[in-house]
C-alpha cells in the first residue's frame, strides 16, 4: 500500500483516542458530581 | 506597491463589523470577575467545543501548517496535527483532575498554589508558573498577529501595520468580553475557518493540472529538491508523501515531542476551568476533535496542492514557507474563493488571539500581581484585567511590528517547548502523584527550561549541528522527572488538605 495511506490510517486511530479515553473517563467520573 | 484589492478589504470590513456587534454585546453586559475569567463556569459542552477547536487551530495551523506541508508534505500531519492530538488527549485528563475541586481555581498557576502552597498568602510558585504562561502567550500571540498582517499585506497589498493594527483592536475588543465573548465570536470563527480551507481544497483538487485526490498524491510523488535555495532540506522523489518528508529524525522528534505537550501551554488547562463540570468539559474536548480532524485533513491537502502547482517560492522572496499559502490565494486561486480562504486564516488568527489575550491578562492579575497583593477584591480583579487587556494587546502589537519573522510552526513549537520544559512536569505529577513535594515543584519551574533553552541558544531554533540523538524538549523533560522525583522523595511530604481537592469529587 502507499505510504501515505499508512498517515492517514494512524490519523484515524489518534483522532479515535479522545473519544476512548474520553468515554473511559466520563464513567468514573461518580454520580451527581 | 502593489495594487490594493479593495474586494478584500471590504469582505475583512464587513467581517469585522460583525464580530464586533458581538463583542460589543458581551463586552457592555459583563459585570464580575467571574464572568470575565470563566464565562461564569456555565458553559456547557457544545460551546465548549468551539472554544477549544476555535482556540487551537490558529494562523499557526494555517500559514504554518500548509507551509510545512508544503515543504514536507505528510511529515506535517505526523509532527504537528497527531502531537496536537495526543496533547487534547492529555489536556483532558489534567482537565478530569483540575476540574474538580468544589471552589475551582481561576487559572492554572492559582491551581499550582492550591496545590503545592495551600494556606500560604503571597506564593512565588503562583507567580512562577504565570511568568512562564506569560512568555509563551505573550511569543504565541505575536505569531498570529505576524503570521496574519503579513498575509494580508501580500495578498491585498494593504500595508500590513495598518492591518496588525486593525486586526489587534478588534482582538482587544473582544477580550474585554471575556471569556463568554472568546465562545460566542468562536462559533462564528470555526465556521469561517472550515469554509475556507474546505473551498480552497475543493478548488484546488478540481484542477484539471491536479486532477482530483489521486491526481494530487500521483503528482506529489514525483517532485524533488528544495523549495528555495536557502533551505537547508532537500526532498527526495516520493517523500511527500511519507511519515518524515525531509526533516532530519532528532527535528521531527523534537517538534513533535513539543507539540505533544502543548497541553502544558498553561492557557489550555485554564480554559478547561471554565466548563460548567467535569463531564461537560470531557464531552466538549471529545467533540472538539472532530472539529479540528476536518480542518487537519484539509491542511496537509492544501500544503501538497501548493507544491504541485507551485513547485518552488520565488527566487527573489525570502526563504518562508508560511508564505505557500499566501501565494496560493494571491496567485491561484479566483478572488471569489481567495476571499474565503483569507477570511478563514484571518477566522483562525483572531480565535487563537483573543484567547491568548485574555489569559495573558489574567496571569498577570489573577497570578502575578495577586501572588504579590493577595487581598485585591476581585471587582479591582476585573478592572484591572480589563485594563491589561488593552495595554498587553497594544505592547504585543509593537513587539509584533518590530519582531523579525521566522517560520511560524517552528517558532509555536519554541514557545511550546520552553512552556512545557518548566510546567509539564510540575502539573502531571502535580495532580496524579500525592507525593510530590513543594520543592520538587520549584526545582522543575526553574531547572528544565535552563536545559531546554541552552541548545536551542547554541544551535539555533533548527538545532543545525546538534550532537546528542535525544532532543533538546526530551532531555529537558527527563531532567524534570528524575528531579521531580528525587526531590520529592527526599522532602517533606504535602499536607493532605493540598491534594484533598484535586483527588476528591467536590473535595477542598
Amino acid at each position: 500500500m502507499e505510504h501515505y495511506v499508512y498517515v492517514w490510517i494512524l490519523y484515524a486511530f489518534i483522532h479515535a483516542l479522545p473519544w476512548v479515553f474520553g468515554y473511559i473517563l466520563i464513567r468514573r467520573i461518580p454520580e451527581g458530581a | 506597491m502593489a495594487e490594493i484589492q479593495w474586494s478584500f478589504v471590504i469582505a475583512f470590513i464587513a467581517y469585522f463589523a460583525v464580530i464586533w456587534i458581538v463583542a460589543h454585546r458581551v463586552a457592555t453586559r459583563i459585570r464580575t470577575y467571574l464572568e470575565l475569567s470563566v464565562g461564569g463556569r456555565v458553559v456547557s459542552y457544545l460551546a465548549f467545543a468551539f472554544l477549544i477547536s476555535g482556540t487551537f487551530i490558529s494562523a499557526v495551523s494555517v500559514f504554518g501548517g500548509i507551509g510545512t506541508s508544503y515543504e514536507h508534505g505528510y511529515a506535517s500531519v505526523v509532527g504537528w496535527a497527531l502531537a496536537w492530538m495526543v496533547a487534547l488527549i492529555m489536556a483532558l485528563f489534567i482537565g478530569y483532575r483540575l476540574r474538580r475541586p468544589a471552589a475551582p481555581p481561576f487559572t492554572l498557576p492559582e491551581a499550582m498554589k492550591t496545590r503545592f502552597e495551600l494556606g500560604k498568602r503571597r506564593s512565588p510558585i503562583q507567580f512562577i508558573a504565570a511568568f512562564w504562561g506569560l512568555i509563551f502567550v505573550g511569543l504565541f500571540n505575536m505569531l498570529q498577529i505576524k503570521g496574519f498582517g503579513l498575509a494580508m499585506e501580500t495578498i491585498t497589498g494593504f500595508d500590513f501595520r495598518i492591518a496588525m493594527a486593525l486586526y489587534a483592536f478588534i482582538v482587544i475588543y473582544i477580550g474585554l468580553g471575556g471569556y463568554l465573548s472568546v465562545i460566542r465570536t468562536n462559533i462564528i470563527h470555526q465556521f469561517v475557518i472550515m469554509a475556507g480551507l474546505w473551498a480552497t481544497v475543493l478548488f484546488v483538487l478540481s484542477l484539471p493540472q491536479i486532477g482530483g485526490l489521486g491526481g494530487l498524491h500521483a503528482e506529489a510523488a514525483a517532485i524533488e529538491g528544495s523549495v528555495h535555495v536557502e533551505s537547508p532540506y532537500t526532498l527526495s522523489q516520493g517523500a511527500l508523501l511519507t511519515f518524515m518528508g525531509a526533516f532530519p529524525l532528532v527535528l521531527l522528534l523534537n517538534f513533535m515531542i513539543a507539540n505533544m505537550l502543548a497541553w502544558s501551554a498553561p492557557f489550555w488547562p485554564s480554559i478547561l476551568l471554565g466548563s460548567k463540570s467535569v463531564r461537560e468539559m470531557i464531552k466538549g474536548g471529545m467533540l472538539a476533535s472532530l472539529l479540528i480532524a476536518v480542518a487537519w485533513i484539509a491542511i496537509p491537502l492544501i500544503g501538497i496542492g501548493t507544491r504541485v502547482l507551485m513547485p518552488t517560492l520565488p527566487a527573489t522572496g525570502r526563504y518562508d514557507t508560511d508564505l505557500a499559502f499566501t501565494l496560493l490565494i494571491r496567485d491561484q486561486l479566483p478572488p471569489s474563493i481567495g476571499i474565503v480562504a483569507l477570511l478563514g486564516a484571518f477566522a483562525a488568527a483572531i480565535s487563537t488571539s483573543t484567547a491568548l489575550l485574555l489569559y495573558a491578562s489574567l496571569f498577570l492579575v489573577n497570578d502575578m500581581i495577586g501572588a504579590v497583593r493577595p487581598d485585591m477584591t476581585k471587582e479591582s480583579m476585573f478592572k484591572w484585567s480589563r485594563i491589561f487587556i488593552i495595554l498587553i494587546g497594544l505592547i504585543t502589537l509593537a513587539l509584533a511590528i518590530l519582531a523579525t519573522p521566522g517560520s511560524l510552526l517552528v517558532g509555536a513549537s519554541l514557545a511550546f517547548a520552553i512552556a512545557a520544559s518548566a510546567l509539564a512536569v510540575p502539573i502531571t505529577l502535580g495532580l496524579y502523584w500525592k507525593r510530590m513535594t513543594r520543592a520538587a515543584a520549584y526545582t522543575c519551574l526553574i531547572i528544565p527550561p535552563i536545559v531546554f533553552l541552552i541548545p536551542v541558544l547554541i544551535y539555533g531554533r533548527q538545532l543545525e549541528g546538534y550532537p546528542l540523538f535525544v532532543p533538546p524538549i526530551a532531555l529537558a523533560i527527563l531532567v524534570a522527572l528524575l528531579l521531580a522525583f528525587v526531590v520529592s522523595l527526599f522532602t517533606k511530604r504535602a499536607p493532605e488538605e493540598s491534594t484533598r481537592p484535586f483527588w476528591e469529587w467536590g473535595g477542598g
